[in-house]
């Protein structure tokens, strides 16, 4: 009978220690779109997928993943203002396929389905994901690229001042000629300052939003408590002085 | 071929060594690409905000982070795999009946545990706008079953801002707008500590430089309120300190603080700063220093000594001397047309637009060839502006053509346009090419708004016109084209209105013109219609094609995407001190249930602002953003100060007074100063004082005190207004007490006291019907009497009168203080009787009719139309004897009618019309009055100075008033004065009075926001020759009226 009650203790014990186990939660908001933890979560097992990671996602992989997730909410709201061109079911079979040719077993259905089952993804996964991308990266191309020019002086000034100098110290074969390298430095320019400008864009489209979040073990950069924002007050100059001041300084 | 390659190899190397996102981007397939993007973020992002200052506690937790941790969620998923939900609930939510909501999300009992159909549910849940954070818990039990638990952390609203302790300036009102909060948004702290610090600078724009501001707060957690109050405390009120200028002012220091006003110790105020730059700007505009630049460069302010100096930079530029050479034009007139004045800058855009308009003025003035050239030339630091204007021959614009129209009469066409062909009023016509392109423009649109979508219409300007020179014709040439009209109209897409309710808003009717105006117009009328009943989301997309079996016929289709409806849920007001709740709430239009309606929002607004008892009335749904069906209306009113007075002195002017230095003869019969009957001019000082307690017992009852206090009139008037009055909104109930000492009849003065109660039914649009019942005590000052004392008995004893009326009126004006179209018709019927209290016995009856017609409109020059206005007034008396009392049978003095006067006949100077006294020749007053007014009004009509606020009048007005009703009809046709000879002094015969006199005049008004200002010069064709009998001095005279009289008063005559 002791038994039987200990046996009971130790059960009940157990299974009030599941009580109140957390499931999934919203960890963070950007503007109106929440961001829960399974997405985080679904995040980091997709870029382990991409990458043929194996093993536990680390928390730094987490945050990262978070950080992913607020740019594309971010960028998903603009492409809805926006809007593209949609996704045809052809040109996402296409995609998937030449994704599934890059992974080491991803050819073969059975060994993708498994493999998918390993991360924790299903094919509704792959597929919204993959859709998602392939919108953004045409509202980037449609914002930016289009944008961005790159003339001759570039092209020389990055071939004198950057690919003969390197060309130099890590081959002893003499550098080729620019005309032979032209396309591919004014490749690199162009995707420099695309980068840039989707850089600088993504600083200004995570200050004009609201991004909040709600897990500690989830930080998110550049959203320390700060000075509140009054930019939008436009006032003439002023400059205190006085004794508060000196005190301050 | 190996080469290459290994230089492609290497220069990939090279990039990837300066820029690791260049490695991912640069793309080897497309797909590639589209994986490379994924990676890219985090590292954008990543350079994005590295740049930036992050804190030593998330390094902290970075460097935490890169060991590998147990994924808590991931495993519990796994852990529950297979899991069968028991139960879900919501846990933490305080609002009532929030778990309604369950219902609706993806997770429901019953169901195997499923991540996506978790995610999908916290999702949808927060998707209502109504949760900050939401988590699943799971309470898991032995025989796999789960009881999830979706914990919520709620969201404020919120429902009020109040601020305390505001300086004024700037007002409470402007820090609640400052702090860019509003009632219904989101409770979040970031954003009330931005917007406290918003008020602080608007503080310090005032002065305040060291403002605390204190938030309190109360929740009403049951519908997720919070209200906020803030206090402020706004330290010491700065002094402006030195004001330093740099630059090339041109004045000293000294002179330039005098002018701008900010002298050294006055309190720092925001508006003096602004004012401040206007006056230095004026000061260098006075002395054609135009571009001059002013600009405050620093402020410097100093927490020791409380004092903020300014830093000017000023730059006075040089003297610009503007020059209009070829013809004579006003310095306010270049001003007005030379935009270099107005924007303080010289350049080549800005004489571009002088040289327009010195064209198009002179085109106005006849000057139709004329040419405008300017010149720009610098010397010793002066710049000189010259618009050189050849106005060459001055033409009259005689006769507009209009040819080729046949869908629109001509007279459609001409009264949208702008050119205006010379007429009495404009002498040259009004044209100038810029009006011509316009009126073409407007013809053509005219046109394509009713389906002729190729009209063509071209003007063309014919000199020296009928073979004279100087006369100008325009022909306007207009090509149709055919007619495009609607074949079919469709509307999909619509589940909650049916398509006979939608097709009832558009204009777009099948067999009418097609329109795309029109489309725009219904498109935009389905909006509304949709908005109004809590589609907020509503979308519309029109497409319009030509009909495949018809030519010139168009299929128009609109579809509709409804999106969800929102309804109130709770309507949740602040702010009510002393108004009882019942009193805001009657005046909503919109109730809990509702759709969300912007329109009935609005109209509640304004209803609530028409009470008058509330200065603020703000009203917002509360989470704006959420998806939910039905959302809490927050109504923040502000109640407006209970207690008002209002006090002035004035001056009193009236004609027809009795001189103050006649006597007469009631109390002097042999004196020799014997007053005029035509009587003379009154002064007197006035004061007025009044006091108004507004919103009494809460109840929006108001109780008005006033009075004016003169030489000329003494009157106090105490009212109690209540409306709703048995809690019907028709229905208005008034007591007034009155006492008045006036003079406007040259008789008598009377003393009146007057008690009356008043019910207004306000019975349909326009419609007003009073039940009065009036109480009054007329006593005739005997000292003033002028008529015969053989009369004071029966004319002038005191009188009391009790008399019940009714009066109705029906007011179809479009604007009663300047009526240009619409009627008003006003009818009253009383009874003055024994029954009643009263002491004289009497019926009256008086009633008015006016109309106002607009002809000759046109539309496009700034509404300018003719007004054809006429007023028909008739008032009888009938005295009846009660018991046989013969006095009480008499209508008292006071009582009668009178006419004369700028609101009446101006042919007559005040209340100078009618019987007079056999005697004294002083007017009598009568029982019956008949008064019919002409009105021609002009359009406006441009004036130097004036613009385009002056306006004239001519008018006829015929009537009179008669010593009996029967007297009326008879005496309509009588145009003169008949049997004159009986009102010479020696006759025996009572000078006959029963005509209709009537006189012409003209007058001018004065457009102005309290209503027309007005001069009236009336001259009277026939006016009232009476006898005077008793005057000592002149002896036995034959009188008559004045011909001429002159009126000023404010609004219309009626």
């Amino acid at each position: 009978m002791r038994n039987v009650l200990l046996v009971s203790i130790v059960v009940f014990l157990s299974f009030t220690s599941w009580a109140g186990e957390t499931l999934d939660r919203i960890v963070a908001t950007v503007d109106r779109h929440p961001i829960t933890r399974s997405d985080v979560e679904q995040e980091a097992h997709f870029t382990h997928l991409t990458e043929g990671k194996q093993g536990e996602i680390t928390n730094r992989e987490e945050v990262a993943a978070l950080e992913r997730l607020v740019d594309r909410d971010l960028i998903a709201d603009q492409v809805a203002v926006f809007g593209v061109v949609p996704v045809t079911k052809e040109e996402l079979e296409a995609r998937v396929l030449e994704m599934r040719k890059q992974l080491p077993g991803g050819e073969s259905d059975s060994e993708w389905r498994s493999l998918l089952a390993e991360y924790g993804l299903s094919d509704e996964d792959i597929a919204s994901r993959v859709t998602q991308e392939i919108q953004m990266l045409r509202f980037i191309d449609l914002r930016f690229r289009s944008e961005v020019r790159v003339g001759p002086r570039a092209v020389q000034t990055y071939y004198d001042a950057k690919f003969v100098p390197e060309m130099k110290k890590k081959s002893r074969t003499p550098p080729p000629p620019l005309d032979q390298v032209q396309d591919q430095i004014e490749a690199i320019l162009r995707e420099e300052r695309v980068n840039a400008l989707i850089s600088d864009w993504l600083k200004t489209l995570r200050t004009q939003s609201r991004i909040q979040t709600f897990d500690p073990s989830l930080p998110l950069s550049g959203l320390d408590k700060k000075t509140p924002d009054i930019s939008d007050v436009h006032t003439l100059p002023l400059h205190v002085t006085g004794p508060t001041e000196a005190a301050r300084q | 071929m190996q080469q290459p390659s290994a230089r492609m190899t290497f220069l990939s190397e090279v990039s990837d060594s300066l820029d690791r996102a260049l490695s991912f981007m640069i793309p080897r397939s497309t797909l590639a690409l589209g994986l490379a993007f994924v990676s890219v973020i985090p590292c954008l992002a990543g350079q994005a905000h590295s740049s930036g200052p992050r804190t030593v506690k998330n390094q902290t937790q970075n460097e935490a982070g890169t060991a590998s941790v147990p994924n808590q969620a991931a495993s519990a998923f796994a852990r529950y795999s297979g899991y069968r939900i028991r139960s879900v609930s919501l846990k933490g939510a305080q609002r009532i009946e929030q778990s309604d909501m369950l219902k609706s999300i993806p997770l429901q009992p019953g169901q195997i545990l499923d991540r996506a159909t978790v995610r999908a549910s916290l999702q949808q849940l927060f998707a209502t706008g109504r949760f900050r954070t939401i988590a699943a818990e799971v309470t898991p039990s032995p025989d796999r079953f789960l009881d999830v638990n979706l914990v919520v952390e709620e969201k404020l609203f919120i429902g009020s801002l109040v601020v305390y302790g505001a300086p004024r300036p700037p007002t409470a009102n402007q820090l609640v707008n400052s702090s860019k909060l509003q009632i219904g948004q989101e409770f979040d702290e970031d954003l009330v500590a931005a917007g406290i610090e918003r008020m602080k600078r608007v503080l310090a724009e005032d002065g305040y430089f060291a403002p605390t501001i204190r938030m309190d707060s109360s929740i009403d957690p049951a519908h997720q309120r919070i209200e906020l109050s803030f206090i402020v405390d706004r330290g010491p009120h700065a002094k402006v300190g030195q004001m330093i200028v740099k630059g090339d002012p041109g004045y000293p220091n000294g002179k330039i603080r005098s002018i701008a006003k900010l002298h050294p110790g006055q309190p720092v105020v925001a508006s003096h700063l602004s004012r401040a730059f206007t006056r230095l700007h004026k000061k260098y505009q006075k002395s054609d220093r135009l571009e001059a630049q002013v600009s405050m460069v620093d402020r410097n302010y100093h927490t020791d000594t409380n004092r903020l100096d300014y830093v000017f930079e000023i730059n006075r530029g040089p003297i610009v001397d503007v020059r209009v050479e070829g013809a004579h034009m006003r310095r306010g007139l270049i001003k007005k047309y030379v935009p270099i004045y107005e924007e303080g800058a010289v350049d080549e855009d800005l004489l571009s637009e002088g040289r327009r308009n010195l064209r198009d003025y002179f085109q106005t003035k006849g000057y139709f060839d004329v040419r405008a050239t300017s010149s720009l030339s610098k010397k010793d630091g002066r710049e000189l502006v010259i618009f050189d204007v050849d106005k060459r021959k001055r033409h009259t614009f005689k006769d507009l053509a209009i040819q080729g129209n046949k869908y629109f009469p001509k007279e459609s066409i001409r009264e949208r346009m702008a050119i205006q062909p010379a007429d009495a009023l404009q002498r040259h016509g009004l044209f100038s090419s810029a009006l011509l392109e316009h009126d073409v423009s407007v013809i053509t649109a005219l046109y394509q708004a009713n389906g002729f979508q190729a009209v063509k219409v071209n003007s063309k300007v014919v000199d020296d016109y009928q073979g004279k020179p100087g006369r100008l014709q325009v022909q306007i040439d207009i090509d149709e084209g055919p007619q495009t009209l609607v074949k079919s109209v469709t509307i999909t897409g619509n589940t909650t209105f049916s398509q006979d309710v939608l097709l009832d808003q558009l204009s777009t009717i099948p067999g009418q013109p097609y329109s795309t105006y029109l489309l725009g117009n219904d498109r935009d009328s389905i909006v509304s219609y949709y908005f109004d009943r809590g589609f907020p989301d509503v979308q519309i997309e029109t497409t319009t094609n030509p009909s495949p079996d018809a030519p010139n016929r168009q299929d128009v289709a609109f579809k509709l995407t409804e999106g969800r409806q929102v309804f109130v849920d709770k309507i949740l007001i602040s702010g009510l001190r002393y108004t009882k709740p019942f009193v805001v709430n009657r005046e909503f239009e919109i109730k809990e249930g509702d759709a969300m309606s912007q329109s009935r929002i609005l109209n509640t607004q304004r209803k609530l602002y028409d009470l008058s008892i509330f200065n603020q009335v703000d009203v917002a749904p509360a989470n704006p953003e959420g998806n939910v069906e039905k959302k809490d209306l927050m109504v923040q009113l502000e109640e407006a100060k209970r207690y008002t007075i209002d006090y002035g002195i004035g001056f009193q002017v009236q004609t027809g007074n009795v001189r103050s230095d006649c006597e007469n003869v009631a109390a002097n019969p042999t004196s020799t100063q014997v007053c005029n009957p035509g009587g003379a001019t009154g002064f007197s000082p006035l004061v007025t004082f009044g006091v108004t307690r507004a919103n009494f017992r809460g109840r929006n009852n108001s109780i008005v005190f006033r009075t004016n206090l003169g030489r000329l009139q003494q009157r106090a008037l105490l009212s109690y207004v209540q409306p709703y009055w048995l809690n019907r909104k028709d229905l208005t109930l008034t007591f007034n007490a009155l006492y008045d000492s006036t003079q406007n009849v040259l008789t008598f003065s009377s003393e009146r006291l007057e008690g009356s109660v008043q019910a207004l039914q306000q019975w349909r649009r326009g419609e007003t019907f009073l039940y009065r019942f009036t109480y009054r005590l007329v006593k005739v000052d005997q000292a003033t009497l002028h008529i015969n004392p053989l009369l004071i008995p029966l004319l002038s004893r005191p009188v009391r009168v009790g008399m019940p009326s009714i009066s109705y009126v029906r007011d179809h004006r479009d604007d009663p203080i300047d009526s240009h179209k619409g009627s008003n018709y006003a009818g009253d019927f009383g009874i003055a009787s024994r029954v009643f209290g009263s002491q004289a016995n009497y019926a009256r009856v008086f009633v008015e009719n006016s109309t106002y017609y607009t002809f000759a409109e046109n539309k496009n020059a700034g509404g300018r139309r003719w007004t054809f206005a006429r007023s028909t007034r008739i008032g009888v008396e009938e005295p009846f004897a009660a018991g046989g009392n013969t006095i009480a049978g008499i209508v008292p003095l006071p009582e009668r009618f009178f006419t004369g006067g700028s609101n009446s006949h101006r042919g007559f100077a005040i209340n100078q019309g009618g019987p007079r006294d056999a005697t004294t020749g002083f007017p009598l007053g009568g029982n019956g009055l008949f008064l019919n007014n002409l009105e021609l009004r002009t359009p406006p009509i441009a004036l130097p100075y004036a613009g385009d606020n002056l306006s004239a009048v001519i008018f006829h007005d015929a009537g009179n008033v008669f010593n009996s009703t029967g007297d009326i009809f008879p005496s309509l046709a009588n145009w003169t004065q008949p049997h004159r000879e009986t009102c010479e002094p020696q006759s025996t015969q009572p000078c006959d009075f029963n005509y209709i006199s009537q006189a012409i005049g003209l007058g001018v008004r004065y457009r102005t926001p309290i209503g027309p200002v007005r001069v009236d010069v009336g001259y009277n064709l026939t006016p009232t020759y009476f006898p005077v009998r008793d005057d000592p001095v002149r002896g036995p005279y034959l009188d008559r009226t004045g011909r001429i009289n002159f009126f000023f008063s404010i609004g219309q005559t009626f």
